[in-house]
């Protein structure tokens, strides 16, 4: 298969490999880019013969672009249910918090849940469609901040994809979203066997309707008539660095929505019982354009294992602080906060790092409140 | 309606933003910090006057400030030269000219970039075709703003059942590539398996703006004429497509804003610098500096001369000399090894029809 050529000598022609390694990344930190330079530096060393492709919403520096062959960059970068919503969507939950109202009554929040799978997926849209044009076969598809380990396992990956048939070589999500799901942190894949889904896949239209809820579940039904290796499991993730790592800032500046997963494992809801507890959780606009911000309720619930600090800060409309608020949440347990009418904005603050700056008058913040009878056993 | 990228949707509103079916493509090699500057003005101008996304495409890094302006950036390193990187048995003779005397003419290999631009083209087309998008404005970084004024018009031709919309080129059967208009999918499909040299190199042409037009062969083309007072040279940009950095030492290139430079006579006692000052619709009479050094960049000498256009010069150079730096205009060019063989060229016996590029 002819090739972009890099150099020809009469006869002695370099063309481009028929394998790539594509990386996809959201850098934001020193610390980000110190990893992600690292791996570069071993792909660079350890696969040979491969492209380096890299596909981002940002922008990077000098410095990783010295490492890759192309970068393809994407300024656009839409989250579900900010950017793109459907009716869908914003009814497709993910957490729902229960807890009781009184002896007869349970009270369960939901929320649209903000994810940033069909931005994910245009970045590898973007690298996968320039392998394909570029006429190279074998891909491997990385998130920047892989486990170093894992990258051992990638010329592997390669011989069962070269040698083997395969056309997808994927780990398992068993032990978090059980089976039928595919972890997109890291994947080896034939671009050929993108055709005829994935690479199908542009708008959030096709994309929404392609989705099995998460991400990792719609990948894998991308590939359901193609030979799959299942590489075993891994943890929930692959990836060094979480998004409550620490940034280069830990000080939060600008009004934002609420991520209702505030950090890993810790869920985070502001709610009212005043006018929008329903029978029935259907949410649209009607919704929110009718809900009442007032006598607002604060609840937070900490899953992780060991017991967090959290801290409320309030201001006012001029962003004046009028109040701060300090807690200790145990592992396993919750805290419920009324919020008083005279504050706009707040501040929560987890083990001493911002994780939340929003506007309390904004109903897009809200969840919504469905109320049922207790079952009992 | 064809689904392109989604920017913003709310289908409970029934509002949709995605990528509009045009978008401008921009080719660049900004090499200096006023090349940049010059792409950053383009930018700034297309955004100010056009609500269409911008793809950018180089084969150098571009900074940060830069890349953030447009939607997408595609950053290729793969920048292969013709008679640098690229020696094919269709183009390793093809060499620059400079007459020496009556009966000998000076030669050097010529640098081309025409595959290397092909890519850019190559990346651009696939991009969008592979986002959707119906109209593609490809343009290199250096063309006239002028040339947006007329888009409307050139929309209107594409809509009224032609493919591509050029302007003029001086040689049979080609297109200038500086600045073309198209449908996107009817160009993919005519480039989408030419991608290696081997297939680049499978039509009759020698000149980028031949080849491109016989791959396109069967679309519907509209000629705008001449750009300007090109006189349909290939001169719609104002820069030539650099590949050296200034401030090395480097290998010489072959054509510097029109004036072609060959050391020769490398294992004479006195070795020689011949310049040809060529005609070309923006060229000019221009003073040339050459400061020689020694090894340790100890300056020697320097010499200075005017050449008008059309006329040729020879500096001879004396063996002891190591580094030299080229000023035109005052304006430091580049800085390349009297020692290295591969700057120099060689002297051949005048013949008819030989394939003098002047």
């Amino acid at each position: 298969m002819e090739r972009q050529t890099i150099t020809q000598q009469y006869d002695d022609i370099k063309q481009f490999p028929n394998r790539a390694i594509l990386f996809t990344s959201y850098i934001t930190t020193e610390v980000q880019k110190k990893y992600f330079l690292s791996l570069l530096e071993y792909v660079k060393t350890h696969c040979e013969n491969s492209l380096i492709v890299l596909s981002s919403h940002l922008s990077v520096d000098d410095e990783i672009l010295n490492y890759v062959d192309t970068f393809i960059f994407s300024k656009n970068n839409p989250a579900v249910n900010r950017q793109c919503k459907t009716h869908e969507s914003m009814n497709r939950f993910v957490t729902v918090f229960s807890f009781p109202e009184n002896e007869e009554w349970d009270l369960h929040l939901h929320r649209p849940y903000i994810q940033h799978a069909y931005a994910h997926h245009l970045n590898k849209y973007d690298g996968l469609q320039y392998l394909k044009s570029q006429r190279i076969e074998y891909a491997h598809v990385l998130n920047y901040d892989l486990q170093i380990e894992k990258l051992k396992e990638l010329n592997n990956q390669y011989s069962l994809m070269k040698d083997e048939g395969y056309d997808l070589i994927y780990y398992d999500c068993d032990t978090w979203l059980g089976k039928d799901a595919m972890n997109t942190e890291l994947f080896s894949v034939r671009t050929s066997a993108c055709s005829d889904k994935l690479l199908n896949i542009l708008s959030f239209q096709e994309y929404d309707k392609a989705t099995d809820v998460v991400h990792e579940k719609t990948y894998l039904n991308l590939f359901d008539n193609n030979k799959k290796f299942n590489y075993g499991s891994v943890n929930k993730t692959m990836g060094y660095f979480r998004f409550d790592d620490e940034k280069d800032t830990n000080e939060l500046k600008d009004i934002d929505l609420i991520n209702t997963v505030i950090m890993t494992n810790v869920m985070f809801y502001l709610f009212t019982l005043k006018n929008n507890v329903l029978n029935k959780c259907t949410i649209d606009n009607e919704f929110y354009d009718s809900l009442d911000v007032t006598d607002s309720i604060l609840i937070m619930h900490n899953q992780t294992e060991n017991n967090i600090n959290v801290n409320y800060l309030f201001y006012d409309e001029n962003f004046v602080e009028i109040n701060f608020v300090k807690n200790v949440i145990g592992n396993g347990t919750f805290n419920y906060y009324n919020v008083s009418n005279d504050v706009r904005y707040c501040k929560v603050r987890v083990n001493d790092k911002d994780k939340s700056f929003f506007d309390i008058r904004d109903s897009r913040n809200y969840a919504t409140v469905v109320r049922s009878e207790r079952i009992r056993a | 309606m064809r689904d392109r990228q989604t920017i913003s949707c709310n289908h409970i509103e029934g509002v949709i933003k995605d990528f509009s079916d045009k978008a401008f493509c921009v080719l660049s090699h900004c090499d200096t910090d006023k090349k940049i500057n010059q792409l950053d003005i383009m930018l700034n101008h297309i955004r100010d006057n056009f609500d269409l996304p911008i793809f950018l495409f180089s084969h150098l890094y571009l900074p940060k400030n830069v890349v953030d302006k447009v939607d997408y950036f595609l950053y290729n390193s793969n920048n292969p030269i013709y008679n640098l990187d690229l020696i094919t048995p269709i183009n390793y003779a093809l060499t620059y000219g400079i007459r020496y005397d009556l009966n000998y003419v000076v030669r050097r290999k010529m640098f081309y970039h025409s595959y290397a631009h092909y890519l850019q083209m190559f990346d651009a087309i696939t991009l969008l075709n592979n986002q959707k998008i119906n109209f593609g404005y490809l343009l290199n970084y250096d063309v006239p703003l002028t040339i947006l004024n007329q888009i409307t018009e050139y929309q209107s031709i594409l809509e009224d059942n032609f493919e591509v919309v050029h302007f003029n080129y001086q040689e049979d059967n080609s297109m200038s590539t500086e600045v073309f208009f198209c449908k996107v999918n009817s160009v993919y499909e005519k480039i989408k398996d030419k991608l290696s040299i081997q297939k680049f190199e499978t039509t009759s042409g020698q000149s980028l703006e031949t080849i491109f037009k016989i791959l396109l062969s069967g679309l519907n083309f509209y000629n705008l004429g001449n750009f300007g007072n090109t006189e349909g040279k290939s001169y719609i940009g104002s820069n030539n497509f650099d590949f050296y950095e200034k401030n090395k030492v480097t290998i010489l290139h072959s054509n510097i804003n029109d004036l072609l430079i060959i050391p020769h006579s490398f294992h004479e006692e006195t070795r020689v610098i011949s310049l040809r000052n060529c005609p070309s619709p923006r060229s000019k009479s221009k003073n040339i500096k050459f400061i020689f050094y020694d090894e340790n960049f100890v300056e020697l000498e320097n010499v200075e001369k005017e050449i008008v256009v059309h006329s040729s010069c020879h500096f001879g150079v004396k063996k002891e000399y190591r580094y030299t730096k080229l000023f035109i205009d005052d304006s430091h060019e580049i800085i390349f090894d009297l020692n290295d063989e591969n700057n120099y060229g060689f002297l051949e016996k005048r013949k008819i029809n030989a394939n003098i590029r002047l």
